[in-house]
C-alpha cells in the first residue's frame, strides 16, 4: 500500500525550503556559468594565437557540464527518483518537445551535437550560407556570429542538419586568404608569379611557416591569378588581403602590366 | 711497510699532475658555428617561478613596483657615468675581433674551401657590425655600405661600386640594411645574394642582425655551412667581466645589496661565493647578449647620495688602504612583459618591422608598413610614449632594454624572430 502510494506521486511536496533550495541551486548554476563565460572570454582576450582559441572552445563545455550537474541535482528534488516516474517524465517531456517545441528540441540537440563534434568553436571563422563571420558564442540553442560588417547574427544549430557550415580555420590561429588579380591576356605569367610572390613574402602580416602559392586561370577576357598566404592571426585576414591588393595593383601597374576589363555582361555569364 | 706503501702511492697519486687533466679557461668572446649557439636558461625552479609570475601578469591591471628599500627609495640615485668604469663590465669589441680572427682563419688561410662567403650574425644591439668594421680595418678590407634606402625602394638591382677588384678581401657588415619589406626592396640582395654565393664577387665577409637573418633565410634559403655567431655571454661570463671593472677599484669595496630584501648580491667579489640567481635571470632574459645585460645591470643600479661624492681619484689612487666602503643597490626585478593594448596589431607590426631593419628612418617607415601615414605616426609616437621606440635623429629603433621584452611579445603572436 506504502509502494503504492509512493509511486503513484510523480513529484514530491514541496515546502518553501525546498524552493529555496531550488532558487539557490538555478541562480548560483546561472551565476557560475556567467561567471564562467565571462571569465573565460576575459582571460582569453589576454592571450594570442592557439592558447586564445582553445581557450575559448572550452567555454561551451563548460556551461554543458555546469547544466547537466544542475540538472542531475534538482530532479531528484523535485521528483520521486523511481523507475517509473522517471519513464513517465522522460516521456512526456519528449511528446511535450516532440509536438509544441519540435524545432526548439531539434535546435538544442544539434547545440549538444555542435559542443561535442567541435563543428565550430569560439573564435572559428564561419560560413553558413551567405553569412561569414567570427563566431562569437555557442549557445544552447544558436550559434552568435559577429560578421565583419559587426552586424550580430543569430543561427540556430538546427541549421546543421541540413547546411553545410564551412569553417575557414577550425579551431587553428590563422586562416588561408586569397587576393584575386585579373590582368589582360598578354604577358609575361613568370614575372606577375615572381612580382605576386614577393609581394606575400614583404607583407607585414605574413605568417612564414605556412606556404604561399600563386594559382592561375586563364578566363576568355583575361587572366584571373590567386595569390594565397596565411596571416600571422585570423583577426588580420581582411588587413592582408587589402595590403596584397593595394601593393600588388601598384607593382603590377607599375611594371606595365595592364588590368583586364571585364563587361557586366561577361562577368555575369 | 704496507702502510707506508700506501701512503706513498696515495702522494704520488695526488702529485702527479703529468696526468692532471687541465681543462682550458672557458673563452669569454667566443665565435662558433650559427647553430652551436646556446641561450643562457633558468634553472627549472627559477623558470617555474617566473611562469607564476607571468601568470600573475596576466592580471595585473598596471605595472606597479614591488621593491622595499630598507631606506627611503628616494635617497637613491642612478650610476653617475664616472663610476660605470668600476661598476659595469668593459666591453671592448678589440677581443671580439680576436675572436672573429680565430674562426676566421682557416677560411682566409685556404682559399679553397669553397665558400667565398662567411655570415656573422649577430643578436640586436650585440655590437655584431661594430666588430666587424673593426675586424675589417685590422684586415686591410674594403667595407661595402649599404645602399640608399631610396634606391632599394627603387627596385634597382645595381649593387654598390664599393666592391673591390677581385681577389680584395670586402666586408659588409648590415645585410639587414640590404632590403626592404617592400615589394622592390628584395631585388638588390637577390641580385647580391646570387653574386656572393657563386663567388663572383670575391671573397667577403657579411654581417646581418639575427632577425634580418631569420626574414632572409626563410626567403633566400641561405647557405647553413658558413655561418657564425658570438656565443651567449652566460651568467659566469658577465661576473668575470664584471669582477674585473669592479676589482680596478683598488681601494673601494662595493658591497652590492638586493633593494627588496638588503641581501647581499653574491659572486662579484669573490670566486668562492656562488653566483647569484640574478645573474642567471640576467643572462637568460637578455638571450646572452653582453651589451643589454650591461645596460639593464646599469639600469638596475642605485647609489645612496653620499656614495655618489666618491671621487674616481679615490677609487684608483689611495694610501693603499681601502679608503671606504661603497654600498651599491640593485633592483633584481626584470619585467619581462610589454604591455600594449591587446587589440592593437598596428602597434605589435611597427615593432616587428622596427627590429627585422634594425632601425628605420621615420620617411622609409611609412613607405613600408601596411597603413596610411596618419596611422603609422600616431602608432610610433604612442610607442614613443610608451619607452618601446627611439628616434635618434629621424631614425626609429626598438630601445634596447625593450628589446627582448619585445621579442618574447612577438614570439607568442607567432610573428617571425630570430633563433639567437
Amino acid at each position: 500500500m506504502s509502494i503504492k502510494n509512493k509511486d503513484s506521486h510523480l513529484f514530491k511536496t514541496l515546502e518553501l525550503w525546498d524552493f529555496v533550495e531550488l532558487g539557490i541551486i538555478i541562480v548560483l548554476s546561472i551565476l557560475i556559468v556567467a561567471a564562467l563565460q565571462h571569465g573565460l572570454r576575459w582571460l582569453s582576450g589576454r592571450l594570442h594565437g592557439q592558447k586564445k582559441l582553445t581557450l575559448l572552445a572550452i567555454v561551451p563545455f563548460v556551461r554543458l557540464f555546469v547544466i547537466i550537474v544542475s540538472i542531475m541535482i534538482i530532479v531528484p528534488l523535485v521528483i520521486e527518483p523511481s523507475f517509473q516516474n522517471m519513464a513517465a517524465l522522460l516521456g512526456t517531456v519528449g511528446l511535450a518537445l516532440g509536438f509544441a517545441l519540435k524545432d526548439y528540441a531539434s535546435s538544442l540537440i544539434a547545440g549538444i551535437v555542435a559542443v561535442g563534434e567541435r563543428n565550430y568553436r569560439n573564435g572559428d571563422w564561419i560560413r553558413v550560407g551567405d553569412i561569414y563571420g567570427e563566431v562569437y558564442h555557442v549557445g544552447m540553442r544558436t550559434v552568435e556570429v559577429i560578421t565583419p560588417d559587426d552586424d550580430r547574427v543569430l543561427i540556430p544549430h538546427s541549421m546543421l542538419w541540413n547546411i553545410s557550415v564551412i569553417n575557414s580555420n577550425n579551431g587553428e590561429p590563422r586562416l588561408l586568404c586569397v587576393a584575386d588579380f585579373y590582368l589582360e591576356p598578354d604577358h609575361d605569367s613568370r614575372k606577375v608569379v615572381e612580382i605576386l610572390e614577393d609581394l606575400a613574402l614583404t607583407s607585414a602580416y605574413l605568417y612564414f611557416n605556412s606556404p604561399i602559392k600563386v594559382v592561375l586561370k586563364e578566363k576568355p577576357w583575361g587572366t584571373h591569378y590567386r595569390l594565397k598566404a596565411y596571416p600571422v592571426s585570423v583577426t588580420q585576414q581582411f588587413g592582408f588581403v587589402s595590403d596584397l591588393t593595394m601593393r600588388g595593383k601598384s607593382s603590377l601597374s607599375e611594371q606595365g602590366f595592364k588590368f583586364a576589363f571585364v563587361s557586366p555582361i561577361i562577368s555575369e555569364t | 711497510m704496507s702502510k707506508k706503501n700506501k701512503s706513498s702511492f696515495s702522494e704520488d697519486k695526488f702529485n702527479s699532475s703529468p696526468e692532471k687533466e687541465i681543462i682550458p679557461e672557458k673563452e669569454i668572446w667566443e665565435y662558433v658555428s650559427f647553430d652551436s649557439f646556446k641561450v643562457p636558461t633558468v634553472p627549472a625552479s627559477s623558470a617555474a617561478a617566473d611562469l607564476w609570475s607571468s601568470f600573475k601578469l596576466i592580471f595585473k591591471r598596471e605595472d606597479k613596483g614591488e621593491e622595499i628599500y630598507p631606506g627611503s627609495e628616494e635617497e637613491l640615485y642612478s650610476l653617475p657615468s664616472r663610476l660605470e668604469e668600476f661598476l659595469l663590465p668593459i666591453i671592448d669589441f678589440e677581443d671580439g675581433t680576436k675572436a672573429l680572427d680565430n674562426v676566421l682563419s682557416n677560411w682566409l688561410e685556404n682559399p679553397d674551401t669553397g665558400n667565398s662567403v662567411v655570415y656573422i650574425v649577430g643578436q640586436p644591439y650585440s655590437g655584431n657590425s661594430e666588430i666587424l668594421k673593426k675586424w675589417a680595418k685590422n684586415n686591410d678590407s674594403t667595407i661595402i655600405e649599404p645602399p640608399d634606402y631610396d634606391k632599394i625602394l627603387s627596385g634597382s638591382d645595381k649593387l654598390p661600386e664599393s666592391f673591390p677588384e677581385s681577389g680584395k678581401l670586402w666586408v659588409l657588415p648590415n645585410l639587414e640594411k640590404f632590403f626592404l619589406r617592400h615589394v622592390n626592396g628584395l631585388k638588390i640582395i637577390r641580385k647580391f645574394l646570387e653574386l656572393a654565393e657563386t663567388g663572383k664577387i670575391g671573397k667577403g665577409v657579411v654581417g646581418c642582425q639575427s632577425f634580418g637573418w631569420s626574414y632572409l633565410n626563410l626567403i633566400f634559403r641561405l647557405s647553413k655551412k658558413n655561418v657564425f655567431t658570438l656565443q651567449a655571454f652566460d651568467n659566469e661570463k658577465f661576473i668575470k667581466l664584471l669582477s674585473k671593472s669592479v676589482q680596478r677599484a683598488r681601494y673601494t669595496k662595493f658591497k652590492f645589496l638586493n633593494m627588496s630584501n638588503g641581501k647581499k648580491i653574491t659572486g662579484i667579489s669573490s670566486n668562492e661565493e656562488p653566483i647569484d640567481p640574478f645573474f642567471t635571470k640576467l643572462a637568460s632574459f637578455c638571450r646572452g647578449n653582453l651589451l643589454m645585460q650591461v645596460n639593464l645591470w646599469k639600469e638596475k643600479l642605485r647609489l645612496e647620495n653620499e656614495n655618489l661624492k666618491v671621487e674616481k681619484i679615490d677609487l684608483e689612487k689611495s694610501k693603499g688602504k681601502i679608503i671606504n666602503e661603497t654600498i651599491v643597490w640593485m633592483s633584481s626585478e626584470i619585467s619581462e612583459s610589454v604591455n600594449l593594448p591587446s587589440t592593437d596589431e598596428d602597434l605589435v607590426i611597427i615593432l616587428h618591422v622596427l627590429l627585422l631593419h634594425d632601425g628605420l628612418p621615420e620617411d622609409i617607415l611609412y613607405k613600408i608598413l601596411p597603413f596610411s601615414k596618419p596611422v603609422c605616426r600616431s602608432g610610433l609616437s604612442y610607442l614613443l610614449g610608451l619607452g618601446l621606440v627611439k628616434n635618434l635623429e629621424g631614425k626609429c629603433f626598438v630601445v634596447e632594454s625593450a628589446c627582448y621584452s619585445v621579442r618574447k611579445m612577438l614570439f607568442e603572436r607567432d610573428y617571425l624572430v630570430d633563433k639567437l
